[in-house]
């Protein structure tokens, strides 16, 4: 139901005694005010709108603002620490440097807001829609981004996590098509069955990430260090993960079709029943990998190093394996390069 | 009912080592108390006299705890932050050091796998027939740590929870820098991990909650931030 504006043309809320005054009287309309450095601490502002008004420097920490409207607002390095902001309105909102630890945000539109440096560790972001958003060196350790939506069609605005902190983060579920998250840190967050399609994750820290059932299509992973990674039935059509490190990942069941695994480091990765199909191993260690029952048809393992891997059951039709280095590797009732099969 | 269903996690404990063990606390002078630490730690329980227990519950307890115990360090935080809520906190410290020494053992440094004799002799400890009667209270499985916390978020802001876990298992919260320090030096994670350690059992941790929560009058939502960590830990107890 909207509310009809009690007040005046122009009011001027210079102090917090005043706004809560204003607000116990039933005022509800804060639009356009300049209210800077308030300590609103520990207040209940249920349905309080706030759009486009400076509220830079102010202390909301521990406040109670369900469904708060800070629409194109100014919170820039304010405390929003503890805070209950479920369903709130942070669109284009300018976020930086402001400090939203512990708070929730369940459900809170934070679209195209400026959340560059902010503090949003063990935050609760379920279901925030984070599309076009800036969280640039932003520090998400610990939150709770299950069911969040980062999708952006048009990648000039896609959502900018750069050298972002997500460890720990649960992104289970969430939609992270387009998002920008190089050089972003990943260490054991939880990212089973997200939406990752043409996410940028160059030079980002994945280690021990787990990835299960992820869509990866198109993403670029180039240099980024997926040690200890689990990606098992993950869909990895023509991902970048040239030079990555993806010592003893599990990668179990994934679809690799057309990647560029160049360079790659799969020590003892497996591999077990993965889809390799014109993938790109050239120069990759596969030392002691797991390749049974993988599909290999038309892959590119030039100068790979296969020593000691299993390829029992494998289908290496088509395959280019002149100069791989192939010692002590299992071959059992494997498909070779030339159809026949290796006698078990 | 308890179950003992926690993988053997101290590496390389001998039969023979529990066992002198166990003779050297039951044989020690302060004995009744070594028992009453044990008895706290383990069940969350408190009995005043020692005659209720007996010195068997050493032989009962020890390796049960010792088992459900991943490391040395694990034990030593158990001990410690049992003793540091009863009445004789300093008292109780140096029982648990006593009990630590004994111990000391049977927690080598080297990840070294459980031996078939180890594994074998832990799993003969049957708690139904040694201390199930004394153990009535559910305790707290290994949890799923994204959904704990998911369940937690939920209910209430993490921030709130993070400052009632830290008046449970530090001090009451003073809202001063120092605090806010330190309560933001560990993850949710973390706090509810340690929340876990201490508290095996859930009564015990529910009582300990609600009633920092009512002395924690600076906290709103105190009951209703207890009342989402009881719960999320319960749905966890399968």
């Amino acid at each position: 139901m909207k509310r009809a504006n009690p007040i005046p043309e122009k009011i001027s809320v210079s102090d917090t005694q005043t706004l809560i005054q204003m607000y116990h009287r039933g005022v509800r309309n804060f639009e356009s005010q300049s209210l800077r450095n308030l300590d609103l601490t520990g207040l209940d502002l249920i349905d309080i709108n706030f759009s486009h008004a400076n509220l830079s420097g102010s202390d909301l920490s521990l406040s109670y603002i369900h469904r708060g409207n800070f629409r194109d607002c100014h919170l820039m390095r304010s405390q929003l620490q503890g805070a209950t902001l479920n369903q709130a309105n942070f669109s284009q909102a300018n976020l930086r440097d402001s400090n939203f630890h512990g708070a929730s945000l369940q459900g809170a539109i934070l679209c195209g807001a400026d959340l560059g440096l902010a503090d949003l560790t063990d935050a609760n972001l379920i279901d925030a829609d984070l599309r076009g958003a800036n969280l640039c060196s932003a520090n998400l350790q610990g939150a709770c981004l299950r069911g969040a939506n980062f999708r952006e069609e048009s990648m000039v605005n896609s959502t900018m996590l750069q050298s972002a902190i997500l460890d720990d983060a649960d992104l289970r579920g969430a939609n992270l098509k387009g998002a920008n998250l190089d050089r972003a840190s990943l260490k054991k967050a939880n990212l089973a069955f997200a939406n990752l399609r043409g996410v940028s994750l160059k030079n980002a820290n994945l280690e021990g990430v787990n990835l299960e059932g992820a869509v990866m299509s198109d993403v670029d992973a180039s240099d980024a260090n997926l040690s200890w990674a689990n990606l098992q039935d993950a869909k990895l059509e023509r991902i970048n993960l040239s030079r990555v490190n993806l010592e003893k990942g599990n990668l179990g069941g994934a679809i690799l079709a057309d990647a560029k695994l160049n360079y790659a480091n799969l020590k003892q990765a497996n591999l077990r029943g993965a889809k390799l199909t014109r993938t790109d191993l050239s120069h990759a260690c596969l030392q002691y990998a797991d390749l049974s029952d993988s599909s290999l048809i038309r892959a590119y393992l030039a100068r790979a190093d296969l020593s000691n891997a299993d390829l029992s059951r494998a289908n290496l039709f088509g395959a280019e394996l002149s100069s791989a280095t192939m010692v002590r590797i299992v071959f059992l009732e494997t498909t070779l390069p030339d159809g026949r099969t290796s006698s078990p | 009912m308890l179950t003992l269903s926690a993988p053997p996690t101290a590496k390389e404990v001998s039969p023979m080592s529990l066992t002198k063990v166990i003779q050297t606390l039951v044989e020690h002078s302060e004995s009744d108390r070594i028992c009453k630490l044990l008895y706290w730690v383990y069940t969350g329980r408190w009995e005043a006299t020692s005659e209720q227990l007996g010195a068997s519950v050493i032989g009962q307890i020890l390796p049960a705890l010792v088992k459900r115990t991943p490391s040395y360090e694990v034990l030593e935080r158990r001990l410690y932050k049992a003793a540091s809520v009863l009445n004789k906190p300093e008292r109780y410290k140096q029982i648990a050091t006593i009990i630590l020494k004994a111990c000391a053992g049977l927690y080598p440094c080297d990840a070294a796998p459980s031996s078939p004799q180890t594994d074998q002799f832990l799993n003969s400890i049957n708690p139904e027939d040694s201390v199930e009667d004394a153990l009535p209270m559910t305790t707290i499985a290994q949890p799923d740590r994204f959904e704990l916390r998911r369940r937690v978020m939920q209910q209430v802001p993490p921030l709130k929870v993070k400052i009632l876990l830290f008046s449970v298992l530090r001090h009451p919260f003073s809202f001063e820098d120092i605090d806010w320090k330190a309560l933001k030096s560990q993850s949710l994670d973390n706090w509810l991990a340690e929340l876990t350690e201490t508290f095996p059992a859930i009564d015990v941790l529910e009582k300990k909650l609600f009633t920092q929560a009512a002395e924690l009058t600076r906290l709103d939502q105190g009951a209703q931030i207890a009342e989402a960590v009881v719960q999320a830990f319960r749905l966890q107890i399968p």
